[in-house]
């Protein structure tokens, strides 16, 4: 392969990760790869109407609450990882039980 | 195995409701997203929400959104969904179906973070829609109209933003300058790279307008400015000639008029008094009615009160925002205003509702305004108001939703003909216990006792353009009774039907005669009074009588048959005789066709066991023209567009029979009555049930009546009930109406104290056990002593302290001593880490709370079960797992939990507790297994014996993942649920008292249903909206059960750090909705069983195992057209979202089937080609299926 190649590759991919928001890249830090996937998560749920009814009956706030605090959960957290996680569960804590 | 899925209850729950002029003209019509259902709603004349039209879609609709072009009449639904694609609808009144005008493809399906379809926004003049994501992408579309005024759309103009968040979008009102979209957004690009988060504490939302060039086709940023960082909503204020213009943001607190060039306006939201300082108020739904010389804004907060906001402006200059208390409704996700006064509000949760405006709050006293606004140290002041009782909306109608389903089961505890589903529904002070049956519910008018036991009854115009019934005629055994109908019914003497002997039919004749058939003959009576009678020959009597308005047959006992007609002077002549080879069972007449003399075929059902049609033409008169043969001796014929209940469509034409469907109704021969539904023909049929079949939809439903065993019946219109039926069983008269056509099941809902979580039933002693428990509330004793000290301050405030007289103003025609219900305006708000819980004991036939247990110290129920232990002391216990001063943000924490044990005393109706146990974790699971009880604590499985104080911890496993949800035990085996690992299957070895995990699923499920199938299999849900069987291999199960020592199991190694074994996915299906409960049952006697499920939407659906290969051929061949040929509604692939997180295996989607009827008729033959069978046999085949099930 030559050099010239290589360049286009790489341009190429990070061609594509600007594009798609969220993709990995080599040098991507816990960090931004647990942000990605809170992001995902978030935005996922915002859009299941069932799912982000379901966290409202578990927290027992009102379904437009649960879909700002999703949105807005994004800026606050700073130490997403563990935050993130320990929101997760506990909310299938709860709900599973409703 | 193959299963077939159809959803019995489409879902209640809405998502999110426009309104507007959908089928053009006057009317206003709801369009409602009811998740993956595409709903058109219409209130009625009398205020009744009525369901034009409900359309799978196969998708999940997350925004909608109305528009109409510039001086059309009819406006046009925009939705935006998963599907990648936006879709625009049009609905075809004739038709009534939603037409697909445009779908453009923009990206990739499912609901992510780039792809557009969460947002949309129009412009208020029609000429642009933007759609947008969650982060990043937003288009536009250009919308117009071509030369022959169709409705065109643009390729997509791009108004992306990389690393931006969006909030909200909406229209600016400019007139009809370049369209404005508004949008509120957050850059997060700084706080990505910086991990300590202080970027992300600074990180502000900006309110941005785009600007779309209509001339350069381009999209702009236009302005930006910095906004509330609580900012979470926008709403258009009307602009060009009617309003200022701008934006209203919505923000944590605040609402703030916003516009370019302008300074803001910003108020307060106000507070109810008792919420604890620490929350804020949020605005959840917004809706905007405009006049014509104002307009005002109807916000409404998470707490459910609805402020009314004005603005005041001079030009586009505002110079002041108001805010004023309206009214407290119940919170929903939408709020639509009506022009003809009436508002839609779209509850979250719990039933829906349709209000009157009694008045707008025009009053000058408002609670917050931004002339008043106080900045202090700390902040802006904060307003406090008190909630009031509803004073400018009046509720006229209620349309019911069962979501959220927490927990279903299916028994027939009533001992009715069919099981009832008991379904524990809503949230909170809403929430309730609804026992659902299959039918459609009744609603009685009138009951009244007659003297003996009449035998049939009828009703008869005097005329037959009169709009209402003249007579109820009720037959007994020796006579006859003829009531009129009027003010009220009473008995008359003068109407000229002979009294004194028993009727077989009555009816009106001609253009305004009545007749009467009695054993002995037909009387004939004439408008003027005159009467004719007709004797039968010699001392024959008249067994059966079939007629319509024009024609008369009566077959005298011994077989014959004659035949009437009425003739052009209105005189009853005897045409044709015709003698049958035996006694005749029954027969009908068909209506007579619009514009006909009379109706060419007669249906006669001979004890023979044959029915035959017979032609009624003068010149083929009496002749046979087809014969179908039954199983038994007909009991009861009758004609409708297009069939009977041994259903059999005649041919118009030629008179041949074809396409029977029978359906078994109840244990007594069944008898058909005509009534009219929606002014269409429709029928009754009365067996041990009364059952209605009418179309609805395009779909034939047979579908029983919750309703009393009836003896005969007929259609009954009057005054002050149109559409009515009457009917006669036992000794009395009853009148009654059918409502909300097209519903499966019909409900009684017991309200209930906080969200309910389980319950379990008790079946011999027909007693429900439920638990309930809410977070972030207070208790009862509190809640009663805030009332109190509240309604105190409010009698104090009116004798002297002028702030709160003031906010109290309006209310002084209340009565103070008559409490806010909690029903409608929810519990007050506690810290989160307060929670409520009670134990309640009811009895379902009366709806009353036998034993109702409030728990203490927040403490919180979470799973419950019945139990019987080996040493039979007690007989059977209550376990109940609880959690004390449970939390979960910011770290999950828990004072204790506990396992309570209760012993059932008064015969079950109440409870005592025994002991309660502590244990370290929340016990989410408890199951009894083995005379001992098994509980599921965090991921921790333990049995438990019983002790004289406490449980006995007996052993116990440690090796689950995360957190035990479920247990199920059959024999030696037991079915642990894992909260994020699906199923695992474990056994109990008695001799070494040690439980083993030996086979694991190996894809992670976040269960939030399980169901115990067979001794192998399991049924599961997860939280994504997928149901799924998992199965153990056969082998793998003997090998198991044949190791004696259990050797194996306990020294094997795991796989992939799990148990050795694997169980195998057998089925898999994507619902679309959080499934929260399974249920293995049969709704109708005699049938198979179908696993039952139930939703956080409020839906109820069942799969159905097929029996034979030919069908499972069949249906998939079916499906798999249908796919091609009938793309869903709103453009997603109807495979890709049936497999949108594991590809379906192994079930037919019937809801896509059903929709065979619908499609055009060309396209249906062509399917049926294909599937060598005509259209009526895939009908049948479909309604077969169906019938197996409900």
């Amino acid at each position: 392969m030559q050099a010239s190649d290589r360049f286009n590759i790489n341009s190429q991919l990070e061609h594509l990760q600007a594009k798609y928001v969220g993709t990995g890249h080599a040098d991507l830090n816990r960090f931004e790869w647990a942000v990605n996937i809170q992001r995902d998560s978030y935005a996922s749920y915002v859009g299941h109407y069932p799912i982000l009814a379901y966290f409202a009956i578990a927290e027992n706030e009102s379904i437009g609450r649960e879909r700002y605090s999703f949105m807005q959960i994004e800026e606050k957290d700073s130490c997403i990882t563990s935050m993130t996680l320990s929101r997760f569960c506990l909310c299938f804590v709860v709900v599973l039980t409703a | 195995m193959y299963l077939y899925s159809l959803t019995l209850q489409r879902p209640t729950g809405i998502v999110c409701a426009i309104n507007g002029n959908f089928s053009g003209g006057k009317t206003q019509e709801i369009v409602v997203a009811r998740g993956k259902v595409l709903d058109l709603l219409r209130p009625d004349d009398n205020g009744r929400i009525q369901t034009l039209l409900s359309v799978e879609i196969f998708g999940a609709i997350r925004s909608l959104a109305q528009f109409r072009l510039t001086g059309a009449q009819k406006d046009y639904i925009v939705v935006g969904s998963d599907s990648g694609r936006i879709v625009i609808l049009e609905y075809n009144k004739e038709k009534n179906v939603f037409d697909k005008i445009h779908q453009e493809t923009f990206g990739k399906s499912g609901c992510r973070r780039i792809v557009p379809g969460q947002y949309l926004a129009i412009d208020p003049k029609g000429r642009a829609v933007m759609i947008g994501a969650c982060e990043k992408q937003k288009l536009v579309y250009v919308l117009n109209r071509d030369t022959a005024a169709r409705l065109t759309i643009s390729s997509p103009l791009e108004a992306h933003k990389s690393h931006t968040l969006v909030y909200s979008i909406c229209g600016v009102d400019c007139g009809f300058e370049n369209p404005i979209f508004a949008a509120i957004e957050l850059d997060y690009s700084e706080a990505d790279q910086d991990s300590t988060g202080q970027a992300a504490t600074e990180a502000q939302k900006h309110l941005t307008f785009y600007e779309l060039d209509l001339g350069l086709n381009h999209v702009s940023r236009k302005w930006s400015e910095q906004v509330d960082n609580g900012a979470n909503l926008l709403v258009t204020v009307p602009g060009g000639g009617d309003g200022p213009s701008g934006v209203l943001v919505c923000a944590e607190n605040f609402v703030i008029y916003k516009n370019q060039g302008h300074p803001d306006v910003r108020a307060v939201i106000p507070r109810r008094a008792d919420l604890p300082a620490e929350r804020g108020v949020l605005i959840v739904s917004a809706a905007m009615h405009k006049l014509k010389s104002m307009f005002f804004f109807l916000l409404q907060t998470e707490y459910g009160d609805v402020f009314k906001v004005t603005l005041e402006h001079d030009g586009d200059r505002v110079s002041e925002l108001k805010i004023k208390y309206f009214d407290t409704i119940p919170v929903t996700s939408s709020m639509c205003v009506l022009k003809s006064g009436f508002l839609f509000a779209a509850s979250e949760f719990g039933n829906h509702a349709l209000y009157q405006f009694k008045a707008i709050g025009d009053d000058a006293d408002v609670e917050a305004s931004s002339a008043t606004l106080m900045e202090t140290d700390e902040g802006f002041q904060p307003v406090f108001f008190q909630p009031r009782r509803l004073k400018n909306l009046v509720r006229i109608d209620q349309v019911e939703s069962l979501m959220p389903i927490t927990d279903m089961k299916v028994a027939n505890l009533f001992e009715e003909e069919t099981p009832q589903i008991f379904t524990l529904c809503g949230r909170g002070p809403r929430s309730s216990l609804r026992i659902l049956r299959t039918g459609l519910a009744v609603s009685e008018m009138a009951v009244s006792k007659l003297p003996g036991v009449p035998s049939a009854v009828w009703t008869v115009k005097k005329n037959v353009n009169d709009e209402f019934d003249a007579y109820i005629v009720v037959s007994f055994t020796n006579a006859t009774l003829v009531l009129s109908i009027g003010e009220t019914v009473e008995e008359v003497s003068d109407s000229g039907f002979l009294d004194t002997t028993p009727s077989l039919a009555v009816s009106l004749i001609g253009d305004d005669s009545l007749m009467q058939v009695h054993p002995n003959g037909i009387r004939h009576i004439r408008e003027d009074g005159r009467i004719n009678e007709w004797r039968t020959p010699g001392k024959r009597t008249i067994a059966k009588v079939g007629s319509n308005r024009l024609q008369v047959v009566i077959a005298l006992s011994g077989g014959e048959l004659i035949y009437f007609e009425v003739d052009v002077t209105g005189q009853l002549m005897e045409v044709e005789k015709h003698e049958m080879s035996g006694d005749v069972a029954c027969l009908d007449i068909a209506a007579v066709p619009e514009g006909r003399q009379r109706s060419r075929f007669l249906a006669v059902g001979s004890f023979d066991k044959t029915i035959r049609i017979l032609s009624l033409d003068p010149d083929d008169c009496m002749q046979i023209l087809s014969v179908q043969s039954v199983s038994s001796a007909p009991e009861s014929l009758l004609f409708l567009e297009n069939g009977v209940l041994f259903r059999t469509v005649v041919d118009m034409v030629t008179g041949q029979l074809s396409d029977s469907r029978s359906r078994f109704l109840g244990l007594r021969a069944p008898k058909l009555f005509p009534i009219l539904v929606r002014g269409k023909r429709a029928m009754l049929c009365l067996s041990s049930r009364p059952w209605l079949g009418y179309i609805h939809q395009g779909h034939f439903l047979l579908t029983p009546l919750s309703y009393e065993t009836l003896e005969y019946a007929a259609s009954f219109s009057s005054d002050q009930c149109v559409e009515g039926v009457v009917a006669v069983a036992g000794e009395a008269l009853r009148i009654f109406t059918i409502e909300r056509l097209g519903e499966t099941f019909n409900e009684t809902v017991i309200p209930l104290r906080y969200t309910p979580r389980k319950f379990v039933m008790q079946p011999k002693r027909k007693l429900l056990v439920m638990i309930e428990s809410d977070q972030g509330a207070f208790t009862a004793e509190e809640r009663e002593a805030a009332r109190k000290e509240c309604f105190e301050a409010a009698g104090a405030g009116e004798n002297g302290n002028g702030n709160v007289d003031q906010m109290e103003n309006g209310g002084e025609d209340e009565d103070k001593d008559d409490p806010l219900s909690d029903e409608h305006y929810g519990y007050p708000k506690a810290e989160s880490e307060k929670w409520v819980s009670c134990i309640r004991v009811l009895d379902p036939r009366t709806g009353n709370t036998t034993c109702l247990l409030e728990l203490q110290e927040n403490e919180a129920a979470f799973s419950i079960c019945t139990v019987n232990f080996h040493d039979k002391e007690y007989g059977t216990l209550l376990a109940v797992g609880t959690a004390k001063g449970l939390q979960f943000w910011p770290k999950k924490s828990l004072t204790a939990g506990f396992i309570h044990i209760y012993r059932f005393v008064e015969d079950g109706r109440s409870l005592e507790l025994l002991h309660k146990t502590q244990v370290e974790g929340v016990p989410l699971a408890l199951c009894q297994f083995q005379g001992r009880l098994l509980a599921g604590i965090g991921s921790v499985l333990r049995l438990y014996d019983l002790g004289k104080r406490r449980l006995l911890r007996k052993c116990e496993n440690k090796l689950f993942p995360n957190a035990i949800v479920s247990i199920h035990a059959y024999r030696d085996r037991i079915y642990v649920g894992d909260m994020q690992e699906s199923f695992h299957y474990c056994k109990y070895r008695r001799d070494e008292n040690q439980l083993y995990i030996f086979a694991d699923d190996c894809v992670p499920r976040w269960l939030t249903a399980s169901y115990h199938i067979d001794f192998d299999t399991m049924a599961g849900a997860d939280k994504f909206g997928n149901i799924y069987f998992v199965r153990l291999p056969q082998d793998v199960s003997d090998e198991i059960e044949e190791d004696p020592t259990g050797g194996r199991i306990k020294w094997e190694q795991g796989k992939l750090n799990g148990a050795p074994n694997k169980v195998e996915e057998i089925v898999q299906f994507h619902v679309g909705d959080v499934v929260t409960c399974l249920q293995k049952a049969s709704l109708i006697p005699g049938g198979g069983e179908s696993i039952l499920y139930g939703t956080v939407m409020g839906s109820v659906g069942a799969l159905h195992a097929f029996t034979s290969r030919d069908d499972v051929d069949f249906f998939s061949h079916l499906e798999m057209h249908m796919r091609q040929d009938h793309p869903p509604l709103c453009g997603r692939d109807h495979m890709a979202y049936r497999s949108a997180y594991f590809p379906v295996k192994d079930v037919i989607d019937g809801d896509l089937c059903e929709q065979f009827p619908t499609l055009p008729m060309d396209l249906q033959r062509k399917i049926a080609d294909e599937l060598d069978r005509t259209p009526g046999e895939i009908l049948k085949k479909l309604e077969e299926v169906r019938n197996k099930i409900i």
